[in-house]
């Protein structure tokens, strides 16, 4: 009895662990489809409190988890910064500093000079939406909340402007 | 080199390790960063520290350091990383809620394995027919009539 209730436990736990692989956002979108995308609620990395995906909704966000460890995150943080200010009001940049000692991706914030909000993440909202990140990586959502796009490793201007054209038009 | 030569160094050896592993495992405060790594994970590849080769293990490793260096207590470093990288970072899970499975489980298997040896052992033991075993069968009676009756025709 004791072997049956063990074995059904483990293959729950194998089960499990494949659909959470199979439904993360990243593989949703992947698939073609353009899910909803999961509220995030994470703590500022700077200053106290939270900031979430809901209070952005109404504007196009990219939602870029970053390192501070992460080599192309620093080739990626200045364009990130120049699409800001280009689509200013239309859209913004989420930054989740994710797998990160905090006070590293201060640094780094600092170092590069980035406006726009950033969050710090243990890693667990990133599990969710990427399930094997390869850091950076970097999902689009639409004014509606949907996900429109993921990017799976480093991003150029050219890749993103053209996902941000389609919803918004040219830059201001 | 002479065996007595040989044996003094390996003496030698063995007395210093025997000095210097308590040393280095108080050299932090109580831990040591060899014995650290092998109880974290790196959060990002999902390998125990000290076999990761990561950016992100690399970062561990140095704040390891410093920590050792300013003498931070283990649980201190286990709460920090904890906070920093989620229960992720640590190699064995904490023993509550659905992770108290992986205790459990493992005691549960190693105490049903120890009852099946157990009995398995008691039954062979009493299969051996011991003093206080089940006598050996006899033989049919019938038959042994026959083997009498047999052997009494060699004989005459």
């Amino acid at each position: 009895m004791a072997a049956v209730v063990l074995l059904g436990g483990l293959v729950l736990l194998f089960a499990e662990g494949l659909v959470r692989n199979q439904t993360t956002v990243a593989a949703l979108v992947d698939d073609g489809q353009q899910p909803s995308a999961p509220n995030i609620q994470l703590p500022n990395l700077f200053g106290h409190g939270t900031t979430s995906l809901t209070s952005l909704r109404g504007k196009v966000v990219l939602v870029n988890f970053w390192a501070s460890w992460c080599n192309d995150c620093r080739t990626e943080a200045p364009l990130f910064e120049s699409l800001q200010r280009d689509y200013a009001g239309r859209m913004t940049v989420l930054g989740v500093d994710a797998s990160d000692f905090v006070g590293d991706g201060r640094r780094f914030a600092q170092q590069y000079r980035i406006t726009y909000p950033l969050v710090h993440d243990t890693g667990s909202v990133l599990n969710r939406w990427v399930g094997q990140p390869s850091f950076p990586d970097t999902f689009v959502i639409d004014r509606r909340g949907r996900v429109v796009a993921y990017f799976d490793g480093a991003v150029t201007y050219a890749n993103l402007a053209s996902v941000l054209r389609n919803q918004l038009g040219a830059p201001a | 080199m002479s065996g007595r030569l040989r044996a003094l160094l390996g003496l030698a050896v063995a007395t210093a390790a025997l000095f210097a592993a308590p040393a280095a495992a108080l050299a932090c405060n109580g831990w040591s960063e060899p014995s650290m790594e092998q109880q974290l994970m790196c959060p990002v590849c999902h390998e125990r520290l000290d076999q990761s080769y990561s950016p992100v293990a690399d970062q561990i490793r140095s704040n390891l350091f410093r920590w050792c260096a300013q003498g931070k207590t283990s649980s201190y470093v286990k709460n920090t990383l904890v906070g920093q990288f989620g229960e992720d970072v640590l190699a064995a899970p904490p023993a509550r809620g659905f992770d108290l499975l992986a205790w459990l489980v493992p005691a549960a298997v190693l105490l049903g394995g120890a009852g099946v040896a157990g009995g398995l052992v008691l039954a062979w033991s009493r299969s051996r027919g011991g003093p206080g075993g089940p006598a050996a069968p006899g033989v049919d009676s019938e038959l042994d009539a026959r083997i009498d009756a047999e052997l009494a025709g060699f004989d005459s």
